[in-house]
């Protein structure tokens, strides 16, 4: 059984550990810019036009601080929010990773385009970017996401709860003896129709005007939209769980880690559209149109809303398995 | 979709799965066409292993109540009688009752008669 102090100490270790890497990363970065500093033409290309040649330029003295200060605006942001977001169910460890991920890809780069003009005399040098900056970037950003997200650890497992629903909260008689299951699927909301089935003509129409390859794009938005908007949600003695149309994403919430469930509407442009979302006080949610939801909360404050039709039905029936857990630990609902 | 199962009974769980499906059919919970959840949810609900649902689909597949189709999951046939089958389910517990209680097909066959003759009397 998790404790709530030692639930809070594992919150402190993984912020640090999502804080701490990008920061050394950024550092490394920028003291390897100064130690090479004076190995530069005395102007150091740093950004190509579409014909391959440079065309954007920087003193040797400021290229460190140039190159330093974008990685640190494209992923200090990103820090911060992961460092300080609450517990969530959305991809937990790619929000642990992301960070990382971006800075070594930054970083990367910053040194991929300095290393070539090391120890050339000509000004400008006609330097090209080499064609290996950006899979090379690319490969270190996955394996920086990866790092960070191992370097984070897991989310810290919640404390776990044998408290009854709440008073207010609906019953579905469940018979002595016997377990209930309910299952059910998001609805497929018009609006988000309409909007993905355009997005995707678009893409579509613009893929094939411009290379056969890109049609690559629409076809894999079209399944991640797909995918990540049609969930099927399972509630029964284990706890709830909500699987997309592919088999992921999943989000698996064990009942004796569940505090409370209750029933609301969800606004779709609240949660800023429709999918897997984060939404108005760090509510996730699964959003596929606007309207009637259920709302679930962990008992490390992670809340859950899920769009469904008539979700009085499944809260009342999870508010009774609350009743049952609080039962069979010896409390009276 | 709720299904209600009934712990208490001896019978393995698989077919208390099924019967399950099959009373909630029969007591409308269920619909024809509706969409039963992947065995893997409904195991992962129900806090049992895969195979258990895995069983009770292919048994209420083999009865006839429902299809199975890789990447289209299970569903309850379309054209599938609730009434009918509620029919047939509440017979097959009077057979398997019949048959523990040691009656004869021909005594069961009697009252049957007997009940019809009560009905139309």
């Amino acid at each position: 059984m998790v404790e709530p102090v030692q639930y809070h100490g594992v919150v402190i270790r993984r912020r640090l550990a999502i804080a701490i890497p990008p920061v050394l990363v950024s550092g490394a970065l920028l003291a390897w810019l100064l130690a090479v500093q004076s190995r530069l033409p005395d102007q150091v290309a740093i950004h190509w036009g579409a014909d391959g040649r440079p065309n954007g330029f920087t003193s040797p003295t400021a290229m460190p601080w140039v190159l330093t200060a974008i990685t640190l605006a494209a992923a200090g942001p990103l820090t911060i929010l992961a460092t300080l977001s609450r517990p969530g169910f959305i991809a937990p460890r790619f929000t642990q990773g992301l960070p990382l991920a971006v800075t070594a890809f930054l970083a990367a780069i910053a040194v991929g385009v300095v290393a070539p003009q090391l120890d050339l005399n000509v000004d400008p040098a006609p330097v090209s970017l080499p064609w290996t900056t950006f899979p090379v970037g690319l490969v270190t950003a996955v394996a920086g996401g990866f790092t960070g997200a191992a370097l984070a650890g897991r989310p810290g497992r919640p404390p776990v709860s044998t408290e009854p629903a709440g008073p207010e909260a609906p019953r579905h008689p469940i018979p002595d003896g016997a377990v209930t299951v309910w299952s059910g699927r998001t609805p497929l909301g018009s609006a988000m129709v309409v909007g993905a089935a355009a997005v995707t003509l678009v893409l579509f129409v613009l893929a094939a005007a411009t290379s056969w390859w890109l049609l690559i794009v629409p076809v894999v938005m079209t399944a991640l939209i797909v995918g990540t908007t049609s969930f099927t949600t399972t509630i029964g003695p284990a706890g709830l769980r909500a699987v997309g149309l592919f088999g992921l994403p999943r989000i698996t919430i064990p009942l004796n880690t569940l505090q409370s469930v209750e029933t609301g509407r969800i606004e779709a442009w609240k949660f800023g559209g429709w999918g897997l979302r984060k939404g108005p006080g760090g509510t996730d949610a699964i959003v596929t149109r606007s309207g009637p939801a259920l709302f679930v909360t962990r008992t490390d404050g992670a809340r859950l809303g899920i769009t469904l039709d008539h979700p009085e039905q499944p809260a009342a029936i999870l508010a009774s398995l609350l009743d049952r857990r609080a039962e069979n630990a010896g409390r009276q609902p | 979709m709720i299904l209600t199962i009934d712990l208490q009974s001896n019978r393995p769980l698989f077919i208390q799965i099924a019967d399950a499906v099959k009373q909630g059919l029969v007591g409308g919970t269920i619909k024809p066409g509706d969409s039963l959840p992947p065995g893997r949810d409904l195991a992962a609900a129900l806090d049992v292993s895969l195979e258990t649902t895995q069983r009770a689909y292919r048994l209420l597949a083999e009865e006839g109540v429902v299809t199975s189709r890789v990447g289209r999951g299970t569903r309850v046939v379309d054209s599938i009688d609730p009434e009918q089958l509620g029919v047939d389910t509440a017979l097959s517990e009077v057979v398997a009752q019949a048959a523990r209680l040691g009656l004869s097909r021909r005594h069961l066959h009697s009252l049957i008669d007997a009940a019809y003759d009560k009905l139309d009397g």
